[in-house]
């Protein structure tokens, strides 16, 4: 098939009529139509519930995306991570095994010149430092734990590229703390969404993974913490869902780049 | 009689159209896989651009996140507030299905970036003839 000349043309009008069928959906189903100017029903509940404690279903947090993921439905991002978590494991279960590990030292030193060394040197604190606040403002501003830990990556991307795996492995950054530091985040998440059956257990009503007290519930998580310095929003478990996913991305794709580096690296040795 | 602002938003939306039908054709018919990995994530992001347009709300100024929020000392809104801020606000619900696709696609990635290299190891080419032995 891929040797005869009507290929491409095939290919071209499969494609597109598949994209035109798409356009005629979007068109009917009127999501791509200019001039709508309303939220949907499901969008005016979250906009009207999430940020006003006065609301029964309140999530006592400004950012609605953020609220959303890890409050209204949040065993849903919980199987999302586990399935983010999969992934990465399954790309290190073919890029390793037990017994080889000492094969797999870095041998690199990096590949670039002075500018982009002294560059990197300049920058990995700056996208560290943003890529936390991200993270624990993720309740406040647009971001959140999967976002600052998308960020963070881009700080070992660019160690690697200017100094090479050996620089980043000789500073404890190894794999089997990274894969620690992301199992044992993953496991901390369920943990905390798993407390209110545990207190459903001991005293009443409470639901998996709810965050602040429900009409038929008076489990909460505290979202506002006294300290000498004033009251800190918490914005319930949303805070710490937040930071737990910020370390389980970081220290994820952080593996998933090292190991793959390494394997680069061990291929142009040969 | 349409306007310029609908002119542009349609022009968008044939503009990320356009786009698919070209990264798809790409994938069915380039033989080496980095390019098809390539088109790949050119495809995601040009749904996750449509998905975030489809949001779009005539009027809305802001992002879904109520403003004055602070770590230390936060005054709640009122309910007239959210209100108003309701009408000048995007629809929040495809931005949460864009935040979980891009990790879950960055993650599949990552796992098809891993198996190509292994492929190209063992076989030593990327090109999807010589693998299948249809070129030498």
């Amino acid at each position: 098939m891929r040797k005869s000349k009507t290929f491409p043309v095939i290919c071209l009008i499969t494609t597109i009529s598949i994209v035109l069928i798409l356009a005629v959906l979007l068109n009917i189903s009127g999501l791509t139509t200019y001039g709508v100017n309303e939220l949907t029903g499901l969008a005016k509940l979250f906009v009207l519930n999430i940020p006003d404690p006065t609301k029964p279903w309140s999530s006592h947090a400004f950012e609605i995306v953020t609220a959303i993921l890890w409050d209204q439905r949040g065993l849903d991002t919980y199987f999302e991570t586990s399935v983010l978590f999969l992934a990465i494991v399954a790309s290190v279960a073919l890029l390793s095994y037990y017994g080889r590990r000492h094969v797999l030292e870095g041998t690199g030193d990096g590949y670039t010149t002075m500018i982009v060394k002294i560059v990197t040197k300049l920058v990995v604190p700056i996208i560290a430092v943003v890529s936390a606040s991200i993270a624990i403002h993720g309740h406040l501003t647009p971001g959140g734990g999967f976002q600052g830990g998308s960020v963070f990556v881009v700080a070992p991307v660019l160690i690697l590229l200017a100094y090479g795996s050996r620089f980043l492995s000789s500073r404890g950054f190894n794999e089997l703390r990274l894969l620690a530091i992301r199992a044992l985040s993953v496991t901390l998440i369920f943990v905390v969404g798993l407390v209110p059956v545990l207190y459903f257990l001991m005293h009443g009503t409470a639901y998996l993974f709810q965050n602040t007290y429900k009409p038929d519930s008076a489990f909460t998580y505290p979202y506002l913490i006294p300290t000498p310095i004033g009251e800190i929003l918490t914005a319930g478990s949303i805070m710490i869902y937040n930071i737990l996913e910020f370390f389980a991305v970081a220290a994820g794709f952080t593996l998933a780049i090292l190991l793959l580096t390494r394997e680069f690296e061990r291929g142009e040795k040969k | 009689m349409i306007s310029l602002d609908g002119l542009l938003w349609y022009y968008i939306v044939v503009a990320i159209l356009f786009t698919i039908t070209c990264a798809l054709y790409g994938i069915a018919t380039r033989p080496h896989i980095i390019k098809k990995l390539v088109l790949l994530t050119i495809v995601s992001d040009a749904v996750y651009v449509l998905l975030v347009l489809m949001g779009y709300r005539i009027g809305a100024t802001n992002p879904p996140v109520v403003p004055g929020g602070v770590l230390e000392n936060p005054v709640f809104p009122s309910h007239k507030t959210i209100v108003e801020f309701m009408h000048k606000v995007v629809d929040p619900v495809p931005q949460v299905l864009i935040v979980t696709a891009i990790v879950i696609g960055l993650a599949q990635f990552v796992f098809l970036v891993t198996i190509s290299m292994h492929l190209a190891k063992s076989t030593g080419s990327f090109d999807i003839r010589r693998i299948e032995g249809e070129k030498e």
